[in-house]
């Protein structure tokens, strides 16, 4: 490794990029010293990816300057220069076995054979190095997130050890996951590997990195040693203002009737779920990654199997359904958006309209046309505050924040009395995410019994009126809100005792 | 044990194709005793031989997750080039180099055109299926030309005892079996049918891959059109229509899926072969020839309903594996999760 | 004014080729722009228009119908001896809707609810309507088709033919269909994204299996046209047409993977295949050549539309 701690591995000096004349970001300069471990942290859109790219060699800045072990560089040769780089998606093939994954970059051996057993060796002595069991003959679709993920790791690091860029690592681990993944990032600085590790979670920034970079708004408006500033600094630092709890009092449901009601949900991923809301409730619900959180929700309506029964206004429902749910005033928003819930492809006009066509349109003559569903359609972007140039754009021509109001308009035209939002913030920035916020709010003030399903604990805190915490596919704790402490939540969520294979 | 059975199962994808041939054969073999002869199994062989060389090519194109529809044209254009120049120029060496070079090149265009457009392998295909079709029959003014007795030899005649199209078939199987498993060739063939966009991130060279795949499929549709050309004696206007459906149900059989990243060489030779035994079967009973088709269509469906049913199974196997996971959490966390509600008990 | 055309220009990028390629063989060819060749243009294409707008259906919901092509032969085959046998134009027609509809429930039965590839599914079925065409005709043109049928196809009302008038039915239905009715969305909704659909409570399996059916019902209307504009139902008929087919809807500018295109384009597509047949026939171009011109055709005007339609968002 590089033992002369003084001259940096990788500097840039005023790093900028702008496509098509708009600058996207400006003025990062930085320093990475070997075994620097440092953490890049911004809101959505305030760049980090962007300079993710251009510290990996995808990009190639418009101005600035990139020096490698001191020396200025024409342009960032990603590998040649030892800069390696493990995205959010994963770049792994699941038909591959492990040990070609790793080394699809430089397959040993010649152009006509390769050597399977260097192959082999190579591949045990990485993944050795990195302290993990793992058959280097499984195929990685047969591999768990966080396998997938450290096998991603070891596969980076055989092609360029100097420098090594993990963005958002660790969004589909679970908690054991999570804690191995720390320990060979600390094995590596160990190692003199310099890691720059981007993250929404200040936690894990606190728990890896020693120094960090702030970006905002395309600006790096701060940078230094993380022992030098406490975390509510570094939040208002991303905000740019200073961080505002929204309303600690939420008003209290009025009283009792039972709008949802599960009982005994079973399948193959969770147990023995049973849980009710109130009208004008919201109900988080917590959980770890993996915990069947979705898989209960995507059940209650029908889109996995599952034994049990599911209550609305206190009827059971006999066959589970989106469509039948939807009739019954009960709709559920899932929680990839892109994947699952909008037609990328389509106008938001169509988008917004698909649940409840007949609230948008005026049927003519023979039931046909859908004359009216422009003007409603507008109407309803207007009203929730949509940005789009207009009605007929493409859905996928809009930010995250935008995505996402339309998916739970296109939910609110159905004017349903229970929703079901899974993740309902993930990926929004906090313009977005305040609006949506108040929207589900106003909804159970009007009377909607509401369940939301997330990640990001603050927002149930400040959401809702009781948690629930699922752990391994099972109801493991309830708090009412004069209960709520997070920490006791999240120690019960990830309270966990198994090892990991 | 169960498990292990299983595993291979899902590993060598070839071997459902592999007992479904040796099951038909024996009952063949019990319907009809003649059907046994080492004779009849060579004829076979031959048989299945112009098929099963194209079908080499085609699940390296399939694994890539690409598709080469162009194929039966490709084998016309090469029969065809190979017919004309042997009656104009009468030299074996002309013919049979340009024959061969041509058909290569007419494949590599068939993945330049892909790299570069950008447009699905289907439709690319499919134009350049009419625009090689169209040239062949250009070049040869649409007519029927017989090539010289003596090629006969690469149809019929025998090396060793051995007939020739088995040769050529075997060296060509070899080479395609060490190729998709030796080389990095194969690693990134089914590398990038498994992730277009991982391959890219990883900077595989997909695009000479691609171009090498097709190259490579074009290379074995000229051996096959020399082939057939040799067994039916000279160039006819119906060569090689239809045939890229035949090469595609003979993969498809054979465990290759069309989505790419994985598949088999040996299983798609199966496949061809298999359709062979089909023709065989329907043979001994004296079915209408116009049968073929019905019965080749309803083998293909059997196949892919048995392969969908079997991996709903697997899933639910997994499924099940998952659940009893749930079960042994629960019984070995119970103190556990009795914490959790005393936590909450205590804390009302 | 003129954005408005260049904005439909984009939409349908085949408009001016198509604009183009009329005035240029007009003049060309003297016998191009004749009532008698405008006549023979329409009644050659009808079958190709009708099964073409079958395929664009599957084509934006994602999927495809290889099978289309000979379920046209098996219908036509079908009609021809159930008319031979009966005497009855209406019966023909009413067997060779029931044949497509049998093929298209059975391809929309093991894709929609199965799940099967529609690639390999439809590959299948096309070599079983095949076999069926041939087996049921015995490989030969199916002789005895009432004379009524033979008067339909050159029947001519309003100076178009009467077999176009019912292409351009087929298409108006269609078209009502398609942009008029809740399934219509769901099926553009289906191409663009199978997941959301399910996740929006359509009923994708159901939808499905209607867009295969009503595929087959278009590829039996087709094949009962044939035998009005051929005069007898030929086994081989539709042996040849799948790439005019698929060459029609993409030139059009629908793509195979789902939820953009349309069936205007569609039509554009089949009548710019049709021009382009006929007036290279005219100006004596052989055939082999004309399957390379096709082929260019194919290639590169699916390659504009999709230039152009990319960026347009």
């Amino acid at each position: 490794m590089n033992g002369n701690t003084t001259t940096p591995l990788l500097s840039f000096r005023g790093l900028k990029k702008s496509f098509s004349g708009k600058t996207v970001v400006d003025g990062i300069s930085f320093d990475l010293y070997p075994g620097q471990v440092v953490g890049l942290v911004g809101e959505n859109g305030a760049g980090k990816s962007t300079t993710k790219n251009m510290l990996c060699g995808l990009l190639e800045p418009t101005g600035g300057q990139i020096l490698v072990d001191g020396h200025v560089v024409e342009r960032n040769e990603g590998h040649a220069h030892g800069i390696s780089a493990v995205h959010q998606e994963l770049s792994l093939f699941g038909s591959l076995t492990v040990a070609e994954n790793m080394c699809i970059g430089s397959m040993p051996g010649s152009r006509l054979r390769i050597d399977w057993r260097e192959m082999e060796r190579i591949v045990r002595e990485q993944l050795d190095f990195l302290g993990m069991d793992i058959d280097p003959h499984a195929t990685v679709n047969s591999l768990g997130a966080g396998m997938q993920q450290i096998v991603e790791i070891g596969k980076a690091l055989l092609h360029a050890d100097k420098v090594l860029i993990l963005d958002e690592p660790t969004t589909s681990l679970t908690a054991v996951e999570r804690e191995k993944l720390f320990l060979i990032l600390d094995k590596l600085r160990d190692r003199g590997i310099a890691i720059v590790f981007i993250s929404h979670f200040l936690e894990e920034i606190y728990r890896v990195c020693d120094s960090y970079i702030v970006l905002r708004d395309g600006q790096q408006v701060a940078s230094g040693q993380l022992a030098d500033v406490t975390q509510r600094q570094l939040e208002a630092l991303m905000v740019g203002r200073s961080f505002e709890n929204s309303p600690d009092t939420i008003r209290p449901v009025t009283g009792s009737c039972e709008a949802l009601r599960v009982e005994n949900l079973g399948s193959a991923d969770f147990r023995d779920i049973s849980f009710a809301v109130q009208r004008g409730e919201i109900v988080g619900i917590a959980g770890l990654m993996g915990a069947g959180r979705t898989e209960v929700a995507e059940a209650i309506f029908g889109l996995r199997p599952a034994t049990g029964d599911v209550h609305v206004h206190g009827k059971v429902v006999p066959e589970r359904s989106v469509a039948g749910m939807k009739r019954l005033g009960v709709c559920y928003l899932p929680e990839d958006r892109r994947v699952n819930g909008l037609f990328l492809n389509r106008a938001v006009r169509e988008n917004l309209s698909v649940a409840a066509i007949s609230r948008f349109i005026r049927r003519g003559l023979f039931k046909l046309g859908f004359s009216g569903e422009r003007q409603a359609t507008q109407a309803v972007v207007d009203s929730a505050g949509i940005a789009i140039p207009h009605i007929n754009v493409r859905v996928d021509a809009l930010s995250g924040g935008n995505q996402q109001k339309v998916l739970l308009s296109r939910w609110m035209a159905t004017e349903p009395e229970v929703l079901v939002l899974d993740e309902p913030t993930k990926g929004v920035d906090i313009g977005a995410k305040f609006d949506i916020h108040t929207r589900i709010r106003e909804l159970a003030e009007h009377g909607a019994a509401v369940v939301v399903v997330s990640s990001d604990l603050p927002e149930l805190l400040q959401l809702s009126h009781r948690i629930l915490v699922m752990r391994k596919g099972r109801l493991v704790g309830e708090f009412s809100r004069e209960e709520f402490d997070s920490v006791r939540i999240i120690s019960l969520a990830a309270s966990v005792d198994d090892k990991v294979a | 044990m169960k498990n292990t059975i299983r595993t291979v199962f899902t590993r060598q994808k070839w071997l459902p194709i592999a007992i479904a041939n040796v099951a038909f054969a024996t009952l063949l073999a019990l319907v009809s005793p003649a059907f046994l002869s080492l004779s009849n199994f060579q004829s076979m062989l031959v048989q299945s031989g112009v098929t099963a060389i194209m079908a080499v090519g085609m699940t390296f194109i399939i694994i890539t997750a690409g598709i080469d529809i162009s194929m039966g044209a490709i084998l016309f254009f090469t029969s065809a080039l190979f017919a004309q120049l042997m009656l104009d120029t009468q030299s074996y060496l002309l013919a049979f180099t340009a024959a061969m070079c041509c058909a290569t090149l007419l494949g590599a265009i068939n993945g330049l055109l892909v790299i570069r457009f950008r447009m699905s392998p289907l439709i690319t295909t499919l134009a350049t299926y009419s625009i090689y079709r169209g040239m062949a029959i250009h070049m040869t003014g649409a007519q029927n030309i017989p090539v010289p007795r003596e090629m006969g030899f690469l149809g019929n005649g025998r090396v060793m005892g051995l007939p020739v199209p088995i040769i050529l078939l075997f060296v060509i199987v070899v080479l395609g079996v060490y190729v998709l498993n030796h080389t990095r060739l194969g690693v990134y063939a089914r590398a990038m049918g498994s992730s277009a966009r991982s391959a890219r991130e990883s900077n595989l060279p997909s695009n000479s891959v691609t171009v090498l795949v097709y190259g490579m499929g074009g290379f074995v549709t000229g051996v096959a059109a020399l082939i057939l050309l040799a067994r039916v004696g000279g160039l006819q206007s119906g060569i090689g229509i239809g045939i890229e459906f035949t090469v595609i149900a003979a993969v498809i059989l054979g465990g290759t899926k069309l989505t790419g990243g994985s598949g088999t060489v040996i299983g798609s030779v199966f496949g061809a072969f298999f359709l062979v035994l089909i023709d065989n079967g329907l043979n001994l009973l004296n079915a209408s020839p116009y049968i073929y088709d019905i019965v080749r269509g309803v083998v293909l469906l059997a196949a892919v309903v048995v392969d969908r049913v079997s991996a709903r199974r697997q899933e639910q196997v997994l499924s099940a594996l998952r659940a009893s996971r749930l079960d042994e959490a629960s019984s070995s966390r119970c103190t556990r999760g009795r914490d959790g509600e005393q936590a909450l008990l205590g804390q009302r | 004014m003129i954005k408005a055309l260049s904005d439909s220009v984009r939409s349908y990028p085949v408009a001016p080729v198509l604009v183009a390629l009329f005035v240029g063989f007009s003049l060309f060819s003297p016998y191009f722009l004749t009532t008698g060749n405008i006549e023979a243009m329409l009644t050659a294409n009808s079958v190709v228009l009708i099964a073409s707008i079958g395929m664009t259906l599957v084509f934006l919901m994602g999927g495809i119908d290889l099978s289309i092509s000979t379920v046209i032969s098996a219908s036509a085959v079908i009609a021809g001896l159930v008319m031979a046998a009966s005497g009855s134009v209406l019966l023909g027609a009413l067997a060779a809707m029931l044949v497509g509809l049998c093929f298209g429930l059975l391809n929309g039965l093991l894709i929609g609810v199965l799940g099967l590839t529609p690639f390999i599914t439809t590959m299948a079925t096309q070599l079983i309507a095949r076999g069926v065409a041939f087996v049921l005709s015995k490989g030969i043109a199916v002789q005895g088709t009432p004379y009524s049928m033979m008067d339909f196809g050159f029947l001519s009302i309003a100076g178009v033919p009467a077999v176009t008038w019912a292409g351009l039915l087929v298409v108006a239905l269609c078209l009502l269909a398609l942009t008029q009715t809740d399934w219509g969305r769901h099926v553009m909704l289906i191409g663009s994204n199978r997941n959301a659909a399910r996740y929006a409570g359509i009923n994708v399996r159901l939808t499905e299996v209607s867009v295969y059916a009503v595929s087959g019902v278009l590829g039996g209307i087709a094949g009962f046209i044939s035998i009005a504009t051929l005069g007898n139902a030929i086994p081989g008929v539709g042996d040849t047409l799948l790439l005019i087919i698929i060459g029609a809807v993409v030139l059009g500018g629908t793509t195979m993977e789902g939820g953009e295109g349309s069936i205007a384009r569609t039509v554009l597509g089949v009548g710019l295949l049709s021009v382009l047949i006929s007036g290279l026939n005219l100006i004596g171009i052989a055939f082999y050549d004309q399957l390379i011109i096709q082929g260019l055709l194919i290639f590169f005007g699916t390659w504009l539309s999709m230039k152009l339609s990319t960026r347009r968002h």
